[in-house]
């Protein structure tokens, strides 16, 4: 039941993005379409689960005075593995996407604060399903933000377009309407973070009230 | 019993903090004045573009105010569509695009302003930047093309000055700029000899000539027979309305006054770069001219007269004292000249009153007040 609950806490009640608000910079440099969001969700998960497990093993071997350093060997070597294979396996378009950002991963705060508050004192399967619930939090958060800026900023879901009058005047004369270009832009990725902030804040407290209410 | 006296003392003495000396003004009239004092330059851009203006300031005012009721409904307050600033909002976006448009880019654009700009702030009061501005940057970045490069103007309207009308579409504020740069490139390429028709003996006449020919005549840009934003064509009845409102009190008139002082020495002061070639020597450069603008030119054109009246003047985003209102309108006046003579662009109106709008805060606290007996 308690290990359960170290799985779901990273989706909903703590989503390291809607929640934490961190690691804010990748979620928006990188969700400007969906395909980028999802990959680079999924190699914050692989790096996210493997630092997890290996600081959780030798938490006791690491001394105080220089743990981060310890962690950030363990994370960048992680990093270094994740970064070679998406080099090597993913379409060069999605990796040259993420360009910088998977290099960044080894300072990525999510992982780096996982590592201090959490394998640093928990045990290795409590650290695992911490590991993998939080990177799978941070996967949806992204998924969610990249399909809404892919979709309204370039009609479009993993570059596939859905339909032939939602499309720029360029690629269709006959477009009826237009993508709002602004929302694959940075400015974009602001204001659907902001917008996505706000509704889940607002989901949060009608539930706190809720249960507010039936405890009286 | 103290409950009862404290009903006593309420009944006795309405008990409120300062201020206590009231005028009879409110929000609605305010705004519906405002609004009132903005039709005449909307009926002349009616007129100069066409019924298509009309739709454009018919849809935006629609879907500010739709946006106004469903974000006041979504957010559990009062819905207050009868005070008229979603109208103004509406009206004022509708003013600074450009009069052929897709219905979509309106309709997202006057959205942007209403629930972005302004509730996602906090509503009416709260807001940073002014809506209308807000939006307009909005509709600029997601649709480039339809906001920066076609400016109708109707086929059938002639010029004050008797000039032809301009075919390219393009704005007078874009000509200067433009065949500014063009004269540069042309005096400093192989085929400057060609081009003696723009190009002078020395930057002056250059720049005599370029004036001569690409700045359109102040009496078109006065009356509004000039391609452009659909409600910023016409400088005589934005400088008609922008009057009724310093007359009623609603605008005070050194903050305007400062915004198109600034634009005008600065517009006359700062160097332009053009090229000159010179057939007799072959000889051919380049030359910096200062003080040498036409400030008449940059006042009446662009957004300069709406920007001045309507949009630095929301009470809302422009500093509260007087003071903060000149340092507010000299900053307005500096960026827009940086951004016309150096900029990508060539109107920076909206953009100037935007970044002043994020710097009301500081030019607040700054220019506070003393306190009465409070030390220096």
């Amino acid at each position: 039941m308690e290990s359960k609950k170290e799985f779901t806490k990273g989706i909903w009640a703590e989503n390291p993005v809607f929640v934490m608000i961190l690691s804010i910079c990748p979620s928006m440099a990188t969700t400007s379409n969906l395909s980028n969001a999802f990959c680079m969700g999924l190699a914050v998960i692989f790096v996210l689960i493997f630092s997890n497990i290996i600081i959780s093993l030798i938490r006791k071997a690491i001394p105080g005075e220089i743990r981060i350093p310890c962690y950030i060997v363990v994370i960048a070597s992680f990093v270094t593995i994740t970064d070679l294979a998406m080099h090597a396996y993913l379409p060069l378009k999605i990796y040259e996407a993420l360009g910088i950002f998977i290099p960044l991963i080894v300072v990525n705060c999510i992982i780096l604060g996982r590592a201090e508050a959490f394998a640093s004192k928990n045990n290795v399967w409590k650290s695992f399903l911490d590991g993998l619930g939080m990177g799978i939090g941070f996967t949806l958060a992204l998924c969610i933000i990249g399909f809404t800026r892919e979709i309204i900023g370039n009609g479009t879901i993993c570059n596939y377009q859905i339909v032939s009058f939602f499309t720029s005047k360029n690629n269709n004369p006959n477009a009826w309407i237009e993508p709002i270009s602004v929302f694959s832009q940075p400015a974009g990725g602001f204001l659907v973070i902001g917008l996505y902030l706000g509704l889940f804040s607002y989901l949060r407290r009608q539930k706190k009230l809720k249960e507010v209410a039936k405890a009286k | 019993m103290p409950e009862e006296n404290t009903t006593q003392v309420e009944k006795l003495y309405t008990v409120t903090s300062s201020p206590h000396i009231h005028k009879k003004i409110s929000i609605p009239w305010i705004m519906w004045m405002v609004f009132i004092c903005l039709l005449p330059a909307g009926a002349v851009g009616v007129y100069v573009h066409g019924a298509k203006a009309l739709w454009v300031i018919l849809i935006s005012i629609a879907s500010a105010m739709i946006a106004e009721y469903t974000c006041q409904k979504m957010r559990g307050v009062k819905v207050t569509l009868s005070d008229g600033s979603a109208a103004v909002t509406g009206l004022l976006f509708a003013y600074c695009i450009s009069a052929e448009n897709y219905w979509y880019v309106v309709v997202a654009g006057s959205f942007f302003a209403i629930a972005i700009a302004k509730h996602a702030f906090g509503g009416l009061g709260m807001n940073i930047w002014n809506p209308a501005l807000a939006g307009r940057a909005f509709a600029l970045a997601s649709f480039g093309y339809i906001m920066t490069a076609v400016w109708p103007i109707s086929a059938n309207i002639e010029t004050m000055s008797g000039n032809p009308l301009p075919t390219s579409g393009a704005t007078p504020l874009r000509c200067l700029k433009s065949s500014a740069e063009k004269s540069i490139s042309l005096a400093t390429s192989k085929e400057a000899a060609k081009y003696t028709d723009i190009l002078g003996e020395t930057g002056k006449e250059t720049w005599a000539k370029i004036k001569k020919q690409e700045a359109t005549h102040w009496m078109d840009l006065f009356a509004g027979t000039i391609s452009g934003s659909l409600g910023e064509t016409s400088a005589a009845m934005l400088l008609l309305g922008g009057i009724v409102l310093v007359c009623l009190g609603i605008v005070k008139w050194y903050l305007p006054f400062t915004i198109l002082a600034t634009t005008a020495f600065l517009a006359w002061m700062l160097p332009v770069k053009v090229g000159w070639y010179n057939p007799a020597t072959g000889a051919s450069g380049m030359d910096v001219m200062w003080f040498s603008g036409d400030p008449l030119f940059h006042i009446l054109a662009g957004g300069c007269m709406l920007g001045a009246f309507f949009m630095a003047t929301d009470m809302v985003t422009s500093p509260i004292t007087a003071k903060g209102q000149v340092i507010f309108g000299i900053g307005i006046g500096v960026l827009t000249v940086i951004i016309r003579l150096y900029g990508g662009y060539p109107e920076g109106v909206c953009y100037s009153i935007l970044l002043m709008n994020t710097a009301v805060p500081l030019i607040d606290r700054y220019t506070k007040p003393k306190v009465f007996g409070g030390r220096s």
